[in-house]
């Protein structure tokens, strides 16, 4: 059978993995890149939660990033800049079964592809999204991206940029029946790895911000908060993203945030004096797009031919 | 001992007053608690604005009077005077919806003109916040009908108007089929000129006929399936017209009568209901079919070999939960006390039948049994037939009676209710119903099969006041207190004198403490003095039954239940031998480990003073060596001394020489592997450790600390043959974080 394993066919019991299952092509991404973390971090997910591969799907869009799926040995769909989540939302749509992954960069999810970024988040068909946000385009050498900070030089400001970044948490927080607004760091796998498990177990559109760095092009953009711990905000809750208490030590400002405050996630947000990072926003109860768009799945050809039969029967003169 | 044949009236409570009149010379004391006026005021009378949710009007003015206040404008003159306010709304009938009610409360209170003006102007200020519409309720045997329609009304009306709009599209959607295929008929001369006009000159539509005769390949309809349409659609609008109607049998005209609603007066109305039921439902089996008859037929899925077996076969035990509500509601009233000799085996029968019929059966709150019968509780001959929904309540709950109606109207089998209503001509209704409650005369509970499989899911004394005592308030209020209310049943007290013998107060003699004495109640008399009063053997032996009756209803809710204490004394003497057990076993160990630390502390005493071998003094005692540190087994004598381990030390010092990766921590960057795969590798997870520390240089170790992007490579201290340690790499390796 394409795409499976011969002895993956017949199998009565569940499946082990190890993280070898999941690795695809060697990651050509640079040494010292963010992104191996988030990979790793990732493989490992799959690995805990035993996801099939033949039953997991990765999609993204274009950059740095979006490369993500020709590393993962699992279906993939490497699409067109800025339209990684309308085919995501396409796959969730129609093969609810499968385990579905959406890795996009911050000039893929926050420029070209805002407008189905804001709408995939109301639609919250469920799916993890990891955002990759290095502040900056890579893929195509140092160009100023809508999260780069200002005053920052790029090939297309050489004098820095000048307008303020834009936020996505904020922007995500303002979308109506948004459901998993989370911020995490590529540096602290622990907390990746946790915040991208209470994503994935999520019923909805989980939206992850992962802060990478990009140690060719923006060597020093997350340096202050690497060196400096307490410029890290982490914010706990029972309902938050669960993090043990060794690496709650770690970090020495700390502020108890409830997911459920969506006002409060807004203030958090917004601060720009410490990084925020762990769950900002959870509703479970938000209503998903994909419970109406599963209906009929189990219609066969035939069925479908004759009830467009009938349908247009009843216009028979 | 003369008996007194007649006592004089209790004390009357009137609504509206601030003190109670008291027009008699003595009255029962235990109802001095529950009949004290803010207890029972509040609660009537009702009023209903329609919506299905009656509130005490008293509540209401209240509501409305704190508004004022709370706007900083507040009514003080009405505020004062609310009760006599309220007594000229409820007087009237009319509530606040008229002047008059204002008028007549002016006219109770002697005011100047200045103060006439002021109470004007609070009127037009309080006006707003009160009702000007609805209908006052009392707690008389008219509540509990008027309870059912407002029931009837908030669940099926908006289902039943809803359920007519779909039928009436279904049937102007058959009806456009049928004029499509009225348009396929050949279209002979007749049609062309009633289309055209006149036959004229310049068309001649008998030739346009011939050419217009039938449009090539258009199907039409089978005669069968025009004629089944045509059928499902007469059946359709003669429901439509004439849609199943309600109905309420009495079996007295004297009964309570609804204006509004269709009421017959039948003198076996168990029996007829059952019949008039089985003959408006078959009618509705017709429309619940033409129904679904209709809907296969606008999609052209009738197919006549298997959908009219289906379709004959169906009646109201197949339908839905829209359609449920469209069955028509018959109500059975009826006195309890009729409930004697064929009747009671009517009612049973209709209780048995399995038909969603409904019974109100009324009967006094307080009544002593009928000598021939003996004590028969009507609810419980309901409650018989397990299938019977079956409540019984009191309008002085109207809350529990409104919740009743709900549950019964619903119910998809017969439903029962009991409602205790105050006797014909009673001049204290509200204390009446609230000594019959207190005393549990008739208490209050719902039984509801369809609640679950056991008793406790499906039977609720919720509702009743106290309901985990044998009798409620403080003193209890007994069914013999509740019965001394009535003037016709004054004939079984006495007064106590001072000869008689041994007495004692009520409760206790049910309560089985004192049972060789005579029971007696507490009396006051008009000028506060106590007096006893005996009952007599009937009122005693009803007291003692109805005592009986109470602890099984509250065995049955779980309340007071003896398996369950039995079970729970159970379980508690065996978790009290487990415990026992448990701490005989812990002292025993702890006298051993006493014993044990004792020998062990003499004989390092004893080695420390002889400077002995441990081992040829008590092997036993030698302490367990430590996994990392096996040395330190061998040298036991030097842990006696207080210094500090002498072991501790070196194994520190070795942890920080070794090179090591915080792993935990690694972004699987592949810098440290891109420099050197055969020392730096990744583990199971994908992150990084130093495999083989030899299989590098302390300079590759420390330019992979510097590249690592996590920092968390430590190099440690260089090999001694090691090299690369130069000067400067050692300075490079002090500069790492």
């Amino acid at each position: 059978m394409l795409g499976l394993k011969t002895d993956w066919v017949l199998e009565p019991e569940p499946r082990d993995y190890a993280l070898a299952d999941y690795e695809g092509c060697q990651a050509k991404w640079c040494p010292g890149c963010g992104d191996h973390s988030v990979l790793n971090a990732v493989q490992r997910l799959c690995r805990d939660e035993r996801l099939p591969p033949e039953q997991t799907v990765f999609v993204s869009g274009i950059g740095c990033s979006s490369r993500f799926p020709h590393y993962m040995k699992t279906y993939g769909f490497h699409g067109l800049h800025g339209r990684a989540l309308p085919v995501a939302s396409g796959i969730r749509a129609r093969r609810p079964d499968l385990n579905i992954f959406v890795a996009t960069g911050d000039g893929d999810c926050c420029s070209i592809g805002t407008a189905h970024w804001i709408h995939a988040l109301r639609y919250n068909m469920k799916m993890v999204v990891m955002m990759f946000d290095n502040n900056i385009y890579g893929l195509t050498k140092k160009q100023t991206s809508p999260t780069t900070r200002r005053g920052r030089r790029t090939n297309t400001h050489p004098d820095g940029a000048f307008l303020s970044p834009m936020n996505p948490i904020t922007v995500s927080l303002g979308v109506p029946n948004a459901s998993f607004i989370a911020q995490t760091v590529d540096w602290n796998p622990p907390h990746l790895y946790a915040t991208l498990r209470e994503a994935f177990h999520h019923p909805g559109f989980a939206f992850v911000r992962v802060m990478q760095r990009c140690p060719h092009f923006t060597g020093d953009n997350f340096e202050l908060f690497q060196t400096d711990p307490s410029k890290i905000l982490l914010m706990t809750h029972p309902d938050g993203v669960p993090v043990d208490d060794a690496l709650i030590r770690t970090f020495t400002t700390r502020v108890e945030h409830d997911p459920a405050d969506r006002m409060n996630a807004f203030n958090h947000a917004m601060r720009e004096d410490v990084l925020p990072i762990g769950l900002f926003y959870r509703d479970e109860e938000a209503e998903h797009y994909d419970s109406y768009t599963r209906e009929g799945l189990d219609t066969t050809p035939a069925e479908k031919v004759e009830a467009m039969d009938k349908l247009l029967d009843l216009y028979c003169v | 001992m003369t008996r007194q044949t007649r006592l004089p009236a209790p004390w009357r409570f009137y609504l509206g007053l601030d003190q109670p009149e008291p027009s008699t010379d003595w009255y029962a004391e235990a109802l001095v608690t529950p009949a004290r006026p803010e207890h029972l005021w509040r609660r009537f009378p009702l009023i209903d604005n329609g919506d299905g949710k009656p509130v005490p009007l008293p509540r209401v003015l209240f509501d409305a009077l704190d508004k004022l206040e709370a706007e900083g404008a507040p009514a003080r003159i009405i505020a004062a005077h609310r009760f006599h306010f309220l007594k000229a709304a409820a007087s009237r009938g009319a509530g606040f919806q008229s002047d008059e009610t204002f008028t007549a409360f002016e006219a109770m209170l002697d005011l100047s003109d200045a103060g006439r003006e002021e109470l004007s102007h609070e009127w037009e200020r309080l006006k707003p916040f009160l009702p000007l519409s609805g209908h006052l309720l009392q707690p008389d045997h008219t509540l509990p009908l008027w309870l059912y329609r407002e029931s009837l009304n908030a669940r099926f009306s908006e289902r039943r108007t809803a359920w007519c709009a779909e039928l009436k599209h279904l049937a102007d959607r058959l009806l456009d089929i049928l004029r499509v295929e009225d348009g396929k008929q050949p279209r002979d001369a007749e049609t062309l000129n009633a289309v055209l006009g006149k036959p004229g000159e310049l068309f001649d539509t008998e030739a346009m006929a011939t050419i217009l005769s039938v449009p090539k390949g258009t199907p039409t309809m089978s005669a069968e399936r025009r004629r089944r349409i045509a059928d499902t659609l007469s059946v359709l609008a003669e429901f439509l017209q004439n849609p199943v109607k309600d109905l309420i049998l009495c079996h007295r005209e004297s009964l309570p009568c609804l204006a509004d609603h269709p009421m017959q007066t039948a003198s076996d109305g168990f029996q007829r209901a059952a019949e008039i039921f089985s003959g408006r439902v078959e009618r509705l089996n017709r429309v619940f079919r033409a129904v679904r008859a209709a809907r296969l037929e606008l999609h052209g899925d009738y197919l006549p070999e298997r959908h009219d077996l289906l379709l004959a076969r169906f009646d109201w035990r197949d339908c839905t939960e829209d359609e449920r509500f469209q069955l028509p509601q018959i109500l059975v009233v009826e006195r309890a006390e009729y409930l004697k000799g064929e009747h009671l085996g009517r009612f049973a029968a209709l209780t048995a039948s399995g038909l969603p019929l409904r019974v109100l059966l009324l009967r006094d709150a307080i009544e002593l049994p009928d000598p021939n019968l003996g004590h028969i509780d009507i609810a419980s001959v309901a409650r018989a037939c397990r299938g019977t929904f079956v409540t019984q309540t009191s309008t002085a709950r109207p809350m529990h009676m409104l919740h009743g109606w709900n549950h019964m109207l619903e119910a998809i089998g017969p439903a029962v209710m009991v409602a205790a209503v105050p006797p014909d001509n009673c001049d204290t209704p509200l204390l009446l119903l609230e000594a019959a409650l207190m005393s549990r005369a008739t208490p209050l509970f719902h039984d509801d099969p369809n609640a679950g499989a056991h008793q406790a899911e499906r039977f609720s004394l919720d509702g009743n006041p106290d309901p985990e005592a044998a009798l409620a308030g403080d003193p209890p209020v007994t069914p013999a207190d509740a019965l001394s209310l009535l003037p016709r049943a004054r004939h079984h007290f006495l007064p106590v004198t001072e000869e008689e013998p041994a007495t004692a107060p009520l409760p206790q003699v049910l309560s089985s403490d004192n049972e060789d004495a005579l029971p007696v109640i507490q009396a006051l008399n008009e000028d506060e003095t106590s007096r006893r009063v005996y009952i007599d053997g009937t009122v005693a032996g009803w007291c003692a039954a109805l005592a009986a009756d109470w602890r099984i209803l509250q065995e049955q809710a779980g309340i007071d239940n003896p398996h369950a204490q039995r079970a729970a004394r159970e379980a508690r003497e065996e978790a009290q031998a487990e415990l026992s057990q448990k701490e005989q076993e812990w002292k025993q160990r702890l006298e051993d480990i006493r014993d044990e630390a004792g020998r062990e502390a003499m004989t390092r005493l004893a080695r420390g003073l002889l400077d002995l071998e441990p081992d040829s003094l008590l092997p036993a005692a030698r302490p367990l060596p430590s996994p990392t540190s096996p040395e330190a087994a061998e040298e036991p004598a030097e842990e006696v001394e207080p210094k500090p381990s002498p072991q501790a030390e070196p194994e520190e010092e070795n942890y920080s020489e070794e090179p090591y990766i915080n792993s935990a921590m690694c972004t699987s960057c592949d810098e440290c592997t891109n420099l050197n795969s055969l020392m730096f590798k990744y583990n199971g997870d994908g992150q990084a450790y130093i495999a083989d520390a030899t299989r590098g240089t302390f300079e590759q170790l420390v330019s992979a600390a510097e590249s690592c992007p996590a920092h968390i490579i430590h190099p440690g201290e260089p090999r001694p043959d090691d090299a690369t340690a130069t000067p400067e790499v050692l300075q490079r390796a002090a500069a790492l974080p």
